[in-house]
Parts: C-alpha cells; structure tokens; sequence
C-alpha cells in the first residue's frame, strides 16, 4: 500500500501501512476459499455440509464473542439469551407464513431491541459481575420460556411444517448457503469494525478507560454498539440455528454451554486477535467431531487446554504467532522506516523496522 | 397466618442461600476473587459425601465429617495452584480460569456418575419438623439457617479479634504494602479459599438433602450465591445473609401465587437490585464481618 | 560491617531503567538522608532495598547477610521494614491494629525496645485515637501511626519515603524532633525528604540521587550546600569534589 506519511526534516522517513502482503494473499485465499466452499452442495452430501454448517456457526460466534471479550473487554456469558430469542423470533415469524429464511432479518432486529434494555441494566458492571450477570440474563429467558405454553414450554417448537415445502437437499443447501454467507458477513464485519475508528476506541476503552475518556473517547458509545452489534450477530446465529436443526427447546439453546464453547475457542485460538477465533473455532470443531463419542472427556480436556493456555501463554495459539509479528487480518497500523537514498557513500535507512502501533495480535 | 409462615420459610430458604454464598462473599471480599467454579466445587462436595456414604455406610453426619476438612485441603491446593496464579496473571484470567474449571468438574462428574439426579439419604431430616401453631419449622432447614448464622458469626469474629483476621483484613485493604510488612500472602488466601470451599461443601450437601444431586446443579447454585453476594453488597458476610433471606423470601411468597415463576421472580429481583442499587444493601469494598 | 550496604544496583519498571549502578552504606544506628529532585530514584531505591522490586543487578546486603534474593516480606521479617510514600495504612483496620499487623516475624515484635506501651509513649496522638479507623485518622496522626506500625516490627533497618508529604510545617517539626527517640534505640534510618534543610539536620550524611544515580555523597553537617543544589539539579556548574562515582565518601 501507499505510504499514508512521510517525517521529513527528520533524517529518516516513515511510512505508515494497514496492510501487508500477507494480508492480500490471505484475502485472496479466503476469496477462493468462500468459492470452494459455496460450490461445495454440487460436490459433496449432506453430511459434510450439514458438519460445516455447525464450523460456520462456530465461527461467527467465536467472532462475536471476541469482538466482545477480546476488543470491546467486556466477558460474556449470557449471549446464549440472544441465540434463543434469535431462533424464536424466527420460528414465530415462520408461523405467520412468512419465509423462515427471511425471518433471520427479524431475529437479528429484535435482539438489538431486546439488548437496549438488557445492556442498560448490565452497564455499570464490569469484569465478573457483568459476567455472571448476563448468565442470570439468559437464564431469566430460559426460565420465562420454559413456562411459556404458547412457546412450546420445556418440550420445545419445531419448524418442520413451514420448512416442509422444500425438498430436504435444497433446504440443506439453502440452510448451508445461509450459514456460509452469515459467517462470512460477520467475519468480514467484525474485522472491518475493528480497523475502523470504532476499534481503536474500543480497545483503548479496554485497556485504559479513564485516559480513553480523557482523550475523548466516547466509552460508553463505544460499549453499546460492541454489545448491540454482538446481540445482533448472535440473534442471526439463531435464526440459522433453528433453520438448521429444525427444532429447538429452552433449556438446549438457552445453556450456558455454548458460552463455555466459545471462552474455549477465542482462548485457546487466541483472545483479541481476528485469526485467533478462527483457528479456535476449526480445532474445537475437529475435537468435538472426533472425539464426542467418547462423551464428555472431550470436554475436560479442553477445558484444562483453557486454563493451561490463559495461564501460561494467554495470548492463545495465534498470540504465539502473533508476538513474532505475524499477522494475516492485520487491524493496527504499523510505522515502517522508508529506506531513503542519502547522500552518496552513506548506508540508506534500514528497511522495515516496524514499531506497531494499535497491537496486531495482541488483545 | 399463613403469610407469617411462608416469611418463615423464605427465612429457612435464605439462610440455606446465605450458607451457600457465605465462601464465594468471603473469597470476593478478601481477594477480589469471583469464583465462578463455586457452584461445581460445593456440588463435588456432595457428591463426595455421598460417595464416602456409600463405601463405608456411615451415615451423613460422618460423611460429612470427613468431606469438609476434605474439602478445606482441596481449597487449599487450587488456591495454591489455580487461584493464585491466575490472579496474578490479570483481571480476566480468574473468569476464564474458574469458568474453565467448572467445566471440567461438571463433565467430570457426569462422566463418573452419571447425569441422573442422586438422593443423599438423611434418615428422617429431610421431612422432620416442628409444628408449632400454624407455622411448620422444617429440622432441615432450620439447621442450615443456624449453621449459616454460626459460620457468619464465627468468620466475623476470627476476622474481628484474631490476628489472622487481622492479616486477612490488611491484606485486602493494601496486599503490597500488606507484604511489606512481612505478611506472608500465599498461605493466607490458602486459608481463606479453603474456608469458602469447606462452607460451600457443607451447604451443598444439606441442600441436596432436599433436592438430590446431579452434575450441573453448580450453575444455579452459583447463581443464587452470587445473587445474594450482590443484593447483601459486596464485602459484608452479614450482608450476604440478608441478601438470602430477600432471595429466599421473594421465592416462597411468589410459589404461594405460582409456583413455576417462583425462581423466575428471584433472579428479576435480583436484576431489580443492580439496576436500581448495585452496590447492594451494605456494599462496602472491605470486609466488614 | 555495615547494617546496610547496597552495591551497584540497577532497578527498573519494565522497559524504564530507574537507577543506574547505586551503591550506598548505612552503619549501624546512623541516620543517611536520601535527597533529589522528583523522579530521581529515591522512592525507586526505597522500595527495592525493602523488596517491592526486583534489582536487575547488583546486592544489599543487611549486617553483612547477602538479603537480595529475598523477596518483600522475608525482608520485612529480616529486618528491613519500609514506611511507604503517603503512609498507607490499611484503612479499615484500627490505628491498634495497623500496629499490632506486623506481628509475622517470629516473635520478633517482643524481641525488641518497640513494644506497643513504648510506641504509645512515643506517639500519644496515636494512642489517643488506637480505636479508631485508620482512614478516618488526620495526616499527621495516619504518618505517626504508620512509623509505628513500621517499628513494631523492631527492624534493623527503618526506610523512610517522604514522611513530611502533605503534612503542614508544624506536624513535620513534631514528627522531627521525636526522630532522635527512634535513632537511640539502635535502629539505622534511610531518610527520604524533599525538604534539603530537614535533611542536612536530621542526617549523619546525606545522598543525592539524580536521574537514579548517586551524583553526591558527604557528611551533612560539612556539606556544601551550594554543591548541594547543584548536584541536586544537575546544574554542569557542579563544582569539582562532588563524587560521581557513587563511591562512599567519608
């Protein structure tokens, strides 16, 4: 990329990039990778693309749950409450005759509405206490549907009738063109978010808020949208939840299982960085595929990998990359000293000295 | 009359609620620390009991002779370990480790004993009790409110008058300076975390008396104690009970009306509380027992 | 051999190098004041002679015994005890209690002339509030209880950081003119004090720290004032005589 500034009158020039060509081969891959993977209902069965469905899904909420824990700072474990409104919503729409599919756009709408409320309540919180507090959130909703006849009560709704038209390979199809396009939307998004003025400020809220403050950073704008945007994404990820299983009951959607899911994944992929979810999310996938038979092991074992990784290289995998400079999805800005001519007999500058400014990598 | 019994039974239920919360209030007061494995910890506890119940066939009041002091090491041994390390290593790392290892507790359990509920046979606890006029006083419960009430009283009168309390007390106010002044803090919340996990044990396993124990009850357990933590306010062990009592007294009025909105209502109070004083009832950042 | 000996030592936070190769003695029962200007390193040199830092080089060494490896509270039980840069008392225990804290080491409160009727006796403003909140103590009484607190450990060693700081003129002249009590029950004092007149006064011999290295050293009642200010400001018209070398000059 250009040079966004040069220094002069300083000795040595500098520029400052956003970008890298790591960055544009791996945007190229993931290009070609989103065209594999979209032809893959021509290629493959059912049964490889119902799995990736549950990778995609993986993914956008490892995501999410970063861009709330790793950037925005604030530690969720309540965000299994707007799964569950995400995939009601959708299954109510459904019964109003309308498409399933276009009730995703509902589920999504709703949960903004539905987070206004929650997140003027949680908002003084911070650390463990806004933690445990959209835990008795979620369980509030688990609570209130469960007791909800005219929603299926414990026993659950099903959205086998209105999706019944479709023939099941084509519904598959839709369902996996759906949860391919949803995580590539959400990935994309985050990650434009996160390089954005909204990034930076989010981050700076993180890690210090009273000179954030001080400089002007609106902190509590900054909190709201991170938190509005995440029950947005988290509502989307429902609705496809329950296009995608057909059928759901309360105490499966609104558990807390599925924030345990993600803690694993964006701590051991690597909190607060864009690739480190993503990595996450793929190996969780593959243990929970390989290894779910052999029950709930699976699930201890990975729960030790956590805290062995929080404890002693909390940056997660990608941090460990991430601290030798590496970066595919790079989100700072990076000041590189631009090698200048001098005059003759004189060495020019050195090359890329690359103080990175706006952490690359770490959260 | 019925009201001033159903008062009484919220009492019972809150101090079964402030028993149960009084070790995650006292690992918050003193280390900053929210346990969220507090929950799991109190239900492996029971099902300890229930174990040591099995292989020997003592009855409950020897199990649970043997599991509490059990349970006081094991608190030890992840203070030392786990806790420790994990606060120093940051602000989130608690959460993410204590969150981490309520996970593998709970799958562990299920894995060892299987997802069905366990009963904790007591002989005639579970259902004896007192009639006195229209108002019943359940054995069971009123035992779990005096041993919440002893707990709170004895903690509050070693953190008062001893000088471990008095160490425990410094070193929440001021740990750096608290170390300058040759406090050994290590071994000190040692101590403290495995009072908080022995009173957890203790609690879990007379509730379970009641409602029989399965793997994943350490969510809601966790819940109710930490609701009560925050309504009572943060650092006051006698605010902890209060907070139980509300819990529990907002728990049993509602079931008179219905009986499955009942849990319902607590947590909206609860909710009700932070939105409209989250510093709770007597929120006060140091320890005041 | 010396109570306290401190020798080359480098210290520093993180990427921030704060002393530079400090060296300084303290014979038994002698009272060195610390002065500089603010950010010299005096507080820095405080803390990491009582172990809240971790040298990156050099060793103290306490009555000959090498104590660099020992972190702040083996320290504290050794006989190194720090009173902190703006008292910091534990403030919601009793001004008793702060006192009665440092009873860890073995013992060792009893083992000394500091007993609690003897820190009373020195300190009747605080025996006069002992059941009060720390917190709610004015300044001078939360400064004379925190001396306390530090004595009750009868430390060898009793490290000083800025005992005037936000205290009016009076209180500090109280606070000084019960200094010789302290000194005669044998322990050595290091004394930081912004106030340069105080310091000549109370000191045997007086250090000056700049930028985190000793930049003078002398005997305070011979010492040159005017050499004094300047080495305490870096001014480059030190005049010749004034030792860089971190040497001790007797």
């Amino acid at each position: 990329m250009a040079p966004v500034s040069t220094r002069p009158g300083l000795g040595t020039a500098v520029t400052v990039t956003r970008w890298s060509r790591a960055a544009t081969a791996t945007a190229a891959i993931s290009v070609l990778a989103l065209a594999v993977l979209a032809a893959l209902p021509y290629l493959a069965g059912t049964g490889i693309t119902q799995a990736l469905v549950t990778l995609f899904l993986l993914v956008s909420m490892a995501a999410l749950w970063n861009l709330l824990a790793g950037y925005a700072g604030m530690i969720s474990f309540g965000q299994q409450a707007y799964l569950g409104i995400g995939a009601y919503l959708v299954w109510l729409v459904s019964k109003t005759g309308v498409s399933p599919f276009a009730g995703i756009a509902v589920a999504a709408a709703g949960c903004a509405v539905a987070a206004v409320p929650i997140f003027a309540v949680l908002r003084p919180l911070s650390g463990g206490y806004f933690a445990v507090a959209t835990w008795v959130v979620a369980t509030c909703f688990f609570l209130y549907v469960t007791n909800q006849l005219w929603l299926g009560g414990g026993t659950g709704v099903s959205l086998a009738g209105p999706l019944s038209g479709l023939p099941p390979v084509v519904r598959q199809a839709y369902t996996y063109w759906l949860a391919l396009a949803l995580m590539a939307v959400i990935v994309a998004g985050v990650y434009l978010l996160v390089r954005s003025r909204f990034g930076l400020d989010s981050r700076a809220v993180h890690d210090e808020p009273a000179a954030a403050a001080a400089m002007g950073v609106e902190v509590q704008r900054t909190r709201w949208l991170a938190y509005i945007l995440a029950a947005v994404g988290f509502g989307a990820v429902g609705g496809v939840l329950i296009i995608s299983t057909l059928y759901i009951d309360p105490a499966t959607v609104f558990s807390v299982n599925y924030s345990a899911d993600m803690l694993f994944m964006v701590v051991i992929g690597g909190i607060g960085t864009m690739e480190g979810p993503i990595i996450g999310a793929v190996i969780f996938f593959a243990v929970q595929e390989e290894f779910s038979s052999y029950g709930a092991w699976y699930l201890v074992a990975i729960g030790a990998v956590a805290i062995l990784v929080v404890l002693t290289a909390p940056g997660g995998l990608w941090g460990i990359a991430a601290r030798r400079g590496w970066t595919l999805l790079p989100v700072g800005y990076r000041v590189r000293d631009v090698p200048s001519p001098g005059p003759p007999g004189l060495p020019g500058a050195a090359g890329p000295a690359g103080a990175t400014a706006g952490g690359d990598g770490d959260g | 009359m019925t009201w001033v019994n159903d008062i009484l039974q919220g009492i019972f239920l809150g101090g079964a609620y402030a028993l149960t919360a009084v070790g995650l209030s006292l690992m918050f007061g003193v280390m900053r620390m929210v346990n969220l494995a507090h929950g799991d910890l109190a239900v492996c506890g029971t099902y300890l009991a229930t174990t040591v119940m099995a292989a020997f066939g003592v009855p409950l009041w020897v199990a649970m002779l043997i599991m509490v002091p059990l349970a006081f090491l094991l608190g030890l041994v992840l203070q030392l370990s786990l806790f420790g390390r994990a606060l120093r290593s940051g602000t989130t790392a608690p959460l993410l480790v204590t969150f981490g290892l309520s996970v593998i507790i709970e799958n562990l359990l299920l894995q060892t004993y299987s997802a069905n509920t366990r009963g904790v046979p007591a002989g005639n606890l579970d259902v004896a009790a007192v009639h006195l006029g229209g108002l019943v006083l359940p054995w069971l419960a009123m035992l779990k409110l005096i041993l919440a009430l002893v707990v709170i009283g004895g903690l509050s009168v070693l953190l008062r008058y001893t000088a471990w309390g008095r160490r425990v007390r410094a070193t929440s106010d001021d740990q750096a300076v608290a170390r300058l002044q040759g406090i050994r803090v290590r071994p000190l919340f040692a101590s403290v975390t495995g009072i908080a996990i022995a009173a957890a044990a203790l609690a879990g396993t007379l509730n379970a008396v009641t409602t029989g124990v399965y793997p994943t009850l350490g969510a809601l357990t966790l819940i109710f104690a930490f609701e009560a933590v925050i309504i009572g306010g943060l650092g006051s062990l006698w605010g902890t009970l209060l907070g139980g009592m509300l819990l529990g007294i907002t728990q049993v009025v509602v079931s008179q009306v219905s009986v499955p909105y009942a849990i319902l209502a607590s947590q909206l109070l609860f909710l009700v509380v932070l939105a409209v004083r989250p510093q709770g009832l007597f929120g006060n950042p140091q320890i005041v027992g | 051999m010396s109570a306290l000996r401190v020798s080359g030592l480098d210290a520093g936070y993180e990427d921030f190098q704060a002393l530079f190769g400090v060296s300084l003695d303290l014979a038994a029962g002698e009272t060195v004041a610390l002065v500089g200007a603010n950010g010299a390193g005096k507080t820095t040199l405080l803390m990491t002679i009582a172990g809240a830092l971790r040298p990156w080089r050099g060793g103290i060494a306490l009555d000959g015994t090498d104590i660099t490896g020992q972190p702040d509270y083996r320290r504290a039980r050794s006989g190194v005890v720090l009173v902190p840069e703006g008292r910091r008392l534990f403030g919601s225990l009793t001004a008793e209690e702060n006192i009665l804290v440092p009873a860890g080491a073995r013992g060792r409160r009893e083992a000394g002339p500091w007993t609690l009727a003897a820190l009373y006796e020195l300190f009747p403003m605080v025996a006069a509030r002992r059941s009060h909140r720390a917190a709610l103590l004015s300044g001078g009484e939360q400064q004379a209880a925190a001396i306390a607190r530090a004595l009750a450990a009868n430390p060898r060693v009793l490290l000083l950081d800025e005992v005037s700081l936000g205290l009016a003129p009076a209180v500090v002249d109280a606070f000084y003119q019960l200094l010789p009590a302290i000194q005669g029950s044998g322990v050595s004092v290091l004394l930081v004090e912004q106030d340069v007149d105080r310091a000549l006064a109370a000191s045997s011999r007086t250090v000056c720290l700049l930028e985190g290295r000793v930049v003078m050293t002398g005997e305070s009642a011979s010492l040159d004032r005017d050499a004094l200010i300047a080495a305490y400001f870096g001014s480059p018209a030190a005049p010749p005589g004034t030792g860089d070398t971190g040497k001790v000059r007797t």
